[in-house]
């Protein structure tokens, strides 16, 4: 959820061997490079600033301006780019400036041209590229240096002088020489680590998401998962009805007609008591068809509560489950509701996936969030299979974009082989 | 009668069947999609099919495109499209298409057998029947200056029974008229729409047409 973003610690490599990593040189790489894109930024800003700040004074300006500072976000995001890929950083793209913002006043869009990441940046940028720069070039120089004295020595001209010193005696060489080693072994790649990790965090700071961007994100995909849910439920139902329940009824109509006809006409009774017959056993099973259907959009013993509801579950569940329900509050009822049909899907999935011979439901209250979770001892192998990004899908993808929606997880463990444990975590009352 | 039947329902279609059957119809074959519809048709003409709308694959109006292209490649076919919903919409394509042996019933009017036969009967024999509340709706729909604007409450009631298919008399039991006044209406309504002096039967579709023409133009 943070802006920045750190490497696991061990992803890095154990600093003895620092030296001869690929990682510290690909640091050192990003170091050399982040200074001409610096200042690359801060000459953009120069020139836009020129440009475009003075143009934005009027109001046709504006656009222009705006234009400049699409083009520094656009510059920013080589460095993003730069700190990924050489770092290693998880730096997620900004958004895009907000949609409609064409249609903001003039202050407003003066306002969102000058922004940390349009001006700041590219003024920090340039000053902390040569710190790094500078300052894991010189250690690395000094080591360097000190290491490969006693050789150049030997074999070139002249005398080495290090800061105005120089080795004249096989001692001093000794010295120099070991503390060059030492300087690369471990000095240097500490000190380009600090300063590369340093350098990408600033950049994940200033460029990346900040928290306010990463909800909006958030926010927008699990309002489009909601939405499209909503619709794809209402869908479901009509298609239930049209060919279900409607069906019957049309044809039920048609043998009541059919038998009307027949008695005023005075049919063959038989005829008609099979066509009655056949009428009554097209409105019980509609009847049946309703309830199962109703009892789908929104089961009634859920108004007596989860637990009843959650109880009533186990109990026709061709496994056997364990219920294990402690809840001090009610939580709101758009919570029940999503829990009730998560455990439901879930108890579903274990006995069409799972091979398990029991399952286990618990549903805890921790503070303000309700924990439900399903176990199962079968074979495992579950997973969460997004169709896209935003968290659509069916099956565990589904049920994760329901959760989300309220701001809610879905964690599920299930290694090959089993046991499958998902967790859904809840918030008590809906915000 | 010889008779085609589409529909997906397994229910309907097979209660059809039945029901058809046992009024002496003859059933030429039974089927659940559009495509199977056209083919059946293509092999052994019938006087009038019977179409769902909404049919797999697509479950949308692939009921209604098979009867367009029967209409286009068997015109002396009749069809009846035979549906849960009424739309004007697909009521109107459908007579776009062809004002003679096309038909729109709701699936609820089966429950009425002798009148549902009947109505299969007329679109055979070459005539519109529409359902009530085709009918309805698109008179709900009617557009202020519309050519029907000259006509007074009555008149329209008596045009929208005639959309429905009914006879004078039927007309005259309905609203509690001598067949006279309802004559009298009528003549008034084909003045009214400027309708060329033919056969009566020839009129009553015209102004019919001219009916749901109106209720199509203010859709738009």
């Amino acid at each position: 959820m943070s802006r920045t973003s750190t490497t696991p610690a061990r992803l890095r490599p154990p600093l003895a061997t620092a030296l001869f990593a690929r990682r510290t040189w690909k640091e050192f790489a990003f170091i050399w490079t982040a200074l001409p894109v610096a200042m690359l930024e801060l000459c953009y800003l120069s020139f836009a600033f020129l440009l475009g700040l003075i143009a934005a004074l009027s109001y046709v300006g504006i656009s222009i301006a705006e234009a400049f500072a699409a083009g520094s976000r656009k510059l920013g995001t080589l460095s993003i780019r730069l700190a990924r890929h050489q770092l290693g950083l998880e730096i997620a793209d900004p958004p895009s400036p907000s949609a409609g913002a064409t249609d903001a006043d003039w202050a407003t869009r003066m306002r969102g041209l000058a922004t940390s990441r349009t001006i700041g940046f590219p003024l920090l940028h340039l000053p902390l590229a040569v710190l790094s720069w500078a300052g894991s070039t010189i250690v690395l120089a000094l080591g360097a240096g000190l290491s490969t004295e006693w050789l150049v020595q030997l074999l070139g001209p002249g005398r080495v002088q290090i800061f105005g010193y120089v080795a004249d005696t096989p001692l001093m060489h000794v010295v120099f020489t070991v503390a060059g080693v030492l300087i690369l072994l471990f000095v240097w790649p500490a000190v380009n680590r600090g300063l590369a990790e340093f350098h990408g965090n600033v950049i994940a700071r200033m460029l990346g998401r900040t928290p306010a961007e990463e909800r909006i994100i958030e926010l927008t995909n699990s309002r489009r998962v909601a939405v499209t849910d909503a619709d794809a439920t209402l869908r479901r139902i009509e298609r239930d009805l049209h060919d279900g329940a409607q069906a019957r009824l049309v044809g039920l109509a048609m043998s009541l007609g059919d038998a009307h006809e027949r008695l005023a006409r005075g049919d063959d009774p038989e005829t008609v008591v099979a066509l009655v017959e056949s009428a009554r056993t097209a409105a019980t099973s509609t009847l049946a068809e309703l309830r199962d259907l109703a009892k789908g959009i929104h089961p009634p013993v859920l108004d007596a509560g989860l637990e009843a509801a959650l109880a009533s579950v186990a109990a026709g569940s061709p496994v056997p489950v364990e219920l294990d329900c402690r809840i001090a509050g009610r939580p709101s009822a758009v919570i029940e509701t999503i829990a009730y049909f998560s455990v439901l899907e879930l108890l579903g999935n274990v006995v069409k996936h799972s091979g398990a011979g029991r399952a286990d439901v618990s549903v805890v209250q921790r503070g303000d969030r309700l924990v439900v979770a399903v176990a199962d001892d079968g074979r495992g192998g579950a997973h969460v299979a997004f169709r896209d990004e935003s968290g659509s899908g069916t099956g565990l993808a589904g049920l994760t974009g329901r959760a989300r929606s309220v701001d809610g997880t879905l964690a599920v463990e299930s290694p090959a082989g089993g046991p499958t444990r998902v967790t859904i975590e809840l918030p008590m009352v809906v915000a | 009668m010889r008779v085609a039947v589409a529909e997906d329902s397994a229910i309907i279609r097979d209660g059809l069947v039945a029901l058809l059957a046992g009024r002496g119809v003859e059933v030429t074959g039974a089927v659940g999609d559009g495509d199977s519809l056209v083919a059946l048709v293509a092999q052994d003409p019938p006087d009038v099919v019977i179409s769902d709308i909404r049919m797999p694959p697509g479950h949308s109006d692939e009921g209604l495109r098979a009867a367009l292209r029967i209409k286009r490649e068997h015109p002396a076919t009749g069809v009846l499209l035979f549906s849960q919903y009424a739309e004007t919409r697909y009521a109107r394509t459908l007579l776009d298409a062809s004002s003679e042996g096309v038909g729109y019933l709701l699936k609820d009017r089966v429950a009425d057998v002798s009148t549902f036969i009947e109505s299969v009967r007329q679109v055979a024999a070459g005539h519109v029947v529409l359902d009530p509340e085709v009918v309805t709706s698109l008179l709900g729909r009617r557009r202020a200056d519309g050519p029907l604007a000259m006509l007074t409450d009555r008149e329209l009631e008596i045009l929208r029974l005639m959309a429905e298919g009914r006879s004078n008399s039927a007309i005259a039991v309905a609203l509690f008229l001598s067949p006279g006044t309802v004559e009298k209406h009528i003549t008034s309504i084909f003045g009214k729409l400027a309708l060329p002096a033919s056969s009566d039967d020839h009129r009553r579709v015209l102004a019919v047409l001219r009916f749901l023409a109106a209720g199509n133009a203010s859709a738009e």
